[in-house]
């Protein structure tokens, strides 16, 4: 198994659910690891190495991967706990600032004093999105905007929010690796998300508008 | 009849929370169940609130937009991608490949770890 000397496909390795020889890991999985990690570490060094230990810690737990799931699959989750660790030794060494967003909350509603306190005032309620096409989103520009959105976000926020929005995972298991209660965990959800709509909206929705192309 | 329909507003608005917290109350759906009476509040909320009603649906939106930032570009190139400029300048992570000096490194370090095994299982 070990010495297979044909160039396996991730695809084959998935379906034949064994372990593709190491020397070939970096070629197969190792752009893929790469971007998991600097979406969520969102810094080019950590993320190198996140991926080193991956594939070194899953040498040594080689024997250990069970074939039920790929290889990638396998990977990935040794990947999850690195970049987990990375980002508590992070937090411990450098304090994580949780400064207000730029497109956050306070600004969008009235005051309390005002007789509709605390509702949206009307030059930041929400604008219609439907003029615009979501296919555009598709589309390399919009991905830019939405990642410079995205990095405005702080750290422990950033993890957060990618662990439950692209990872679908439990709030419980963010909680735990992130070391935060769950009333923590709503409230930061609750800023990213103010915060990449109202983001969005300014600088893809407002003005994707007015120049619809395609 | 506008009038009716104004006062209707006022009334209900007067007994739910405000959009801030109704903000709040469309994002928690998200991740938890709510109470009893915070989903009587916010269904309430969306009855009557326009704005409110675009910022729930957009929220759902940004969800799916996130799933597809990162994974829709993350399998079109796994194998080996030449290091090109366009690649090293681009800040979208799901465009970006690891650069060759990392790669190499992480390639060396593999092979030094599998060269130690070998030595750790010939000699047993």
């Amino acid at each position: 198994m070990k010495s297979a000397d044909r160039t396996i496909t991730p695809h084959e390795a998935s379906s034949m659910q064994t372990v593709s020889p190491p020397e070939k890991w970096v070629d197969l999985y190792g752009n893929y690891l790469y971007k998991y990690a600097l979406m969520r570490l969102r810094n080019d060094a950590l993320a190198e190495d996140a991926v080193q230990e991956t594939f070194l810690a899953a040498l040594k737990a080689q024997q250990t991967f069970s074939g039920r799931s790929s290889e990638k699959t396998w990977l990935v989750g040794i990947l999850k706990h690195k970049i987990i660790d990375t980002f508590r030794k992070r937090s411990r060494e450098t304090p994580m600032s949780e400064a207000a967003l730029p497109f956050e909350q306070e600004g969008l509603f009235l005051d309390n004093d005002h007789e509709w306190g605390g509702h949206w005032k009307p030059e930041y309620k929400p604008t219609d999105w439907s003029n615009t096409p979501l296919a555009a989103t598709e589309r390399s520009d919009f991905q830019r905007i939405f990642q410079s959105c995205f990095e405005k976000l702080p750290e422990r926020t950033a993890l957060a929010f990618a662990m439950k929005e692209i990872d679908d995972a439990e709030c419980a298991e963010i909680c735990a690796a992130l070391e935060i209660t769950e009333a923590n965990l709503w409230v930061m959800l609750h800023r990213a998300r103010m915060h990449l709509r109202r983001c969005l909206e300014v600088r893809w929705f407002a003005t994707a508008k007015t120049t619809s192309k395609k | 009849m506008n009038t009716l329909k104004h006062y209707f507003a006022v009334v209900l608005f007067s007994i739910t929370p405000p959009c801030k917290e109704i903000t709040m109350l469309a994002s928690k759906a998200m991740d938890t169940r709510l109470s009893l009476k915070e989903r009587f509040q916010l269904r309430t909320h969306l009855l009557i609130c326009s704005a409110c009603q675009r910022f729930n649906i957009q929220i759902h939106t940004l969800h799916t937009l996130a799933h597809d930032h990162f994974h829709s570009l993350s399998d079109t190139n796994e194998s080996e991608v030449p290091e090109t400029e366009s690649n090293k300048s681009s800040h979208i992570p799901s465009q970006r490949t690891l650069r060759l000096e990392a790669r190499n490194r992480i390639q060396h370090a593999i092979t030094a770890a599998l060269h130690d095994n070998n030595l750790h299982d010939t000699k047993q």
